[in-house]
């Protein structure tokens, strides 16, 4: 899932501590098979082959809660953030150095769309059968978050765990001091651009960085609009988000790197702290 | 009964001190609540001597009433 | 982190608490993973009534040693069990009564041998815990030389909104049973007893992220024989209903890396008796197993109604010259240590107690001489497996 999982934790023994390692794993693990987009059989999957057929599909309690936070994060977001945008990469191919064809991004367009869908728990109903969910913006920090939860039940109280490039803190060192994390440069990825500390909660990272094309000199990067069906073309490079959760930090960072030039105004409403790199390498904060 | 009301305040402000933090009180995310769960942060951190003290107390002053239900008397008081 | 929260934050943060991955980080209610056995050794030992406030029989108060066991431990999934065992050996003389000296002072009239006497109590509790919640049942049996008691008691919490909010109560039983040591001379009843009915109800919240806050109210009612048969002039109600309003503050200083205790207890019963009770501690971490915690108390009460500074003999009607219904205040200092290691601690602590009419809240006209200073020192160790 995007990445090594990497856990750091202070344990009262070596055994106590691969417990709680194993347990995180198995978390990660369990939530990446669950809302896989490449297993048949997968939650996911089952939704999106089945959610547009007759009453749709009824889903389990986590999934459940899931898709509550993803409407949330669309409604807080004004229709940026959305998992219904997944269907979109049906007309983009990042390999191909070429910009999709615009018939075909018209119709994944017309499938996309939070308000195309009706989720009235625990029945998810698709109105459009080329529909799809995608929970690329939400499971490897849910994942992160849930393996900090298993960290925590098996009695480890100061550590952290990353999943790929994304930190949910078990809680701060032994002495209550915090985890200092570097942020990357976007465009020299071994150099830190900051050093943020984290004591408790979550941070995530977002960038034109992770995956991307080049098309006659411009960079097209893979976080599209729902809306458009393009990236949004803006200064950003990069954006870090603290916040309560790995979760919330993740959705967050989608939202910054989607609203453009709105993004500080958008992350100040958050009111949590936040740092966005340009592409001239500049920092621009608030914290 | 008698109960001379008169003399709390005397001791309540040091309470609304503390109850001053409540003014807005949202829910605070499990994942926040970590410091709550350090063993200091226990209503008894040592159990058996908050039973020792409490019992040396009940013994040695008039007072008595803990938030619980166990416990027995003593031929102390 | 900013504080002041946004109502967008807000929108996101609920939705993400009510996912079952994140919000497991809230444990349900679930019996301890290991078994905790703890032995402590205290000695309590009261100073020695000075010369000048004693009018007959020995100057030396209580010294108490006291052993306590203890165990905890899951059963199954639901189920844990906790028992206590303790085991006391006292000796040293009690005051009987106050007499008026020569100048008009009370003055002490003290037990004449030293006594001897051993208590044991035996507590067991059953603690069956749910989702959202626990319900306990306890039985005790305790006895000495001259005096057994039996109690009951059944107890338990309910968690609100992901334990934010806990509620709790429980009621509790005793009958009691004395049967004083009879000395020739002495005019003293020879079996006599008492019932007590506790019941409390209490709830406690999450402030914020850092502090915690619980208060309870307990109402105590005794009915029986309350009087102190070693005293020569001791006759009391034989009921008395008593209230105890009790608020207890946690809160976490992150930047000293240290735990603030802050408890405070109001008391008022149909005796007259009013008290003030107010606790302090600071639990600071020096390193990652070592933590020291300064205390301290202050205690102050008024008198019973029928409280008497001298005693009278020869009169009908209620009188007790006992020290703990004179209207006096108390002060604790203490000092706690304990070293944990990750199947272990090591506890020490030591504690002053001074009482003293000028310690009491609106002054003390007549201060009773049985008031009583007290050193208690502790050592224990605990044990995870």
């Amino acid at each position: 899932m995007g990445g090594p999982c990497t856990v750091r934790l202070y344990a009262p023994s070596e055994d106590a501590g691969q417990q709680a390692a194993f347990r995180a794993e198995a978390e990660v693990r369990r939530i990446e098979q669950k809302y896989s987009r490449y297993r048949p059989d997968s939650v996911l999957s089952v939704i999106n082959t089945q959610a547009h057929a007759g009453w749709g599909v009824a889903v389990d309690d986590e999934t459940a809660a899931l898709l509550d936070y993803a409407q949330a994060v669309w409604e807080q977001s004004d229709g940026v953030f959305d998992v219904t945008s997944g269907v979109l990469r049906r007309a983009w191919d990042f390999k191909s150095g070429h910009l999709p064809d615009s018939g075909l991004l018209a119709r994944t367009l017309a499938a996309t769309g939070w308000d195309k869908l009706r989720w009235q728990r625990p029945l998810l109903y698709f109105g459009l059968p080329d529909m799809e969910l995608d929970f690329g913006g939400l499971g490897k920090e849910y994942a992160a978050d849930c393996a900090a939860t298993q960290c925590r039940n098996s009695g480890i109280q100061h550590g952290l765990v990353e999943l790929g490039g994304d930190i949910a803190v078990v809680g701060p060192h032994p002495d209550g001091s915090p985890w200092m994390i570097g942020i990357r440069h976007p465009r020299q990825t071994q150099s830190a651009v900051a050093s943020i500390p984290l004591a408790h909660g979550g941070i995530a990272s977002s960038g034109d960085y992770e995956r991307y094309m080049l098309v006659e000199g411009r960079r097209y990067c893979h976080i599209l609009h729902p809306q458009t069906g393009y990236p949004v073309v803006s200064d950003i490079a990069g954006v870090t988000v603290v916040g309560p959760s790995c979760l919330i930090a993740g959705s967050a960072t989608t939202v910054a790197m989607l609203k453009g030039a709105a993004a500080p105004a958008w992350l100040d409403s958050l009111a949590l702290p936040w740092l966005l790199i340009n592409a001239q390498g500049e920092r621009i904060y608030a914290d | 009964m008698k109960v001379k009301l008169g003399m709390i305040t005397l001791i309540l402000p040091v309470f609304l001190g503390a109850c001053a933090d409540m003014s807005v009180l949202e829910e605070v995310p499990a994942w926040e609540r970590g410091s709550l769960a350090r063993p200091e942060m226990a209503w008894e951190p040592d159990p058996m001597h908050a039973a020792l003290r409490q019992h040396i107390y009940f013994s040695k002053e008039a007072s008595s009433g803990a938030a619980s239900a166990g416990g027995g008397g003593c031929g102390c008081n | 982190m900013k504080q002041t929260k946004s109502s967008r934050l807000q929108a996101l943060t609920a939705a993400a608490m009510a996912l079952p991955g994140i919000s497991a980080q809230v444990q349900a209610d679930a019996p301890p993973e290991r078994n905790e056995i703890g032995y402590h050794y205290s000695q309590y030992q009261e100073d020695r009534a000075p010369e000048s406030a004693v009018a007959t029989g020995s100057k030396s108060r209580y010294d108490i040693g006291t052993h306590q066991f203890r165990w905890l431990g899951p059963v199954n999934e639901d189920y844990s069990l906790l028992a206590t065992f303790d085991y006391e050996g006292m000796s040293g003389a009690s005051p009987m009564g106050v007499t008026k000296g020569a100048d008009g002072k009370p003055l002490l009239v003290m037990s004449g041998a030293s006594i001897e006497d051993t208590r044991m109590d035996l507590n067991v509790k059953a603690t069956r815990y749910f989702p959202e919640g626990n319900a306990s049942a306890s039985l005790g049996y305790s006895t000495e030389d001259d005096y057994n008691a039996v109690n009951l008691g059944v107890e338990g919490e309910k968690h609100f909104n992901n334990k934010s909010t806990t509620l709790s109560g429980g009621v509790g039983f005793s009958s009691d049973t004395i049967e004083p040591t009879q000395q020739s001379g002495t005019v003293r009843p020879t079996s006599e007893d008492k019932t007590s009915v506790t019941g409390f109800i209490g709830g406690a919240q999450v402030i914020n992220a850092v502090s915690v806050i619980q208060t309870s109210l307990t109402v105590t009612m005794h009915d029986g024989y309350l009087s102190d048969p070693y005293r020569s002039n001791d006759v009391r109600p034989d009921s008395r209903l008593g209230f105890a309003w009790n608020t207890r503050y946690r809160r976490w200083m992150a930047d000293s890396n240290a735990a603030l205790h802050l408890d405070y207890r109001l008391y008022s019963d149909d005796w007259g008796i009013l008290s003030h009770t107010l606790g302090m501690e600071w639990h600071q971490n020096l390193d990652d197993s070592l933590r020291i915690t300064p205390s301290l108390r202050y205690y102050t009460q008024s008198q019973a109604d029928f409280y008497v500074p001298f005693d009278v003999s020869g009169i009908a009607g209620e009188q007790s010259s006992d020290y703990r219904l004179s209207p006096y205040g108390a002060i604790t200092l203490g000092l706690a240590a304990v070293a944990s290691g990750p199947n272990w601690r090591l506890r020490v602590s030591g504690e002053r107690y001074y009482s003293d009419g000028d310690f009491a809240l609106g002054g003390v006209d007549v201060e009773n001489p049985g008031l009583i200073n007290f050193t208690l020192l502790t050592v224990g160790m605990e044990y995870l497996y």
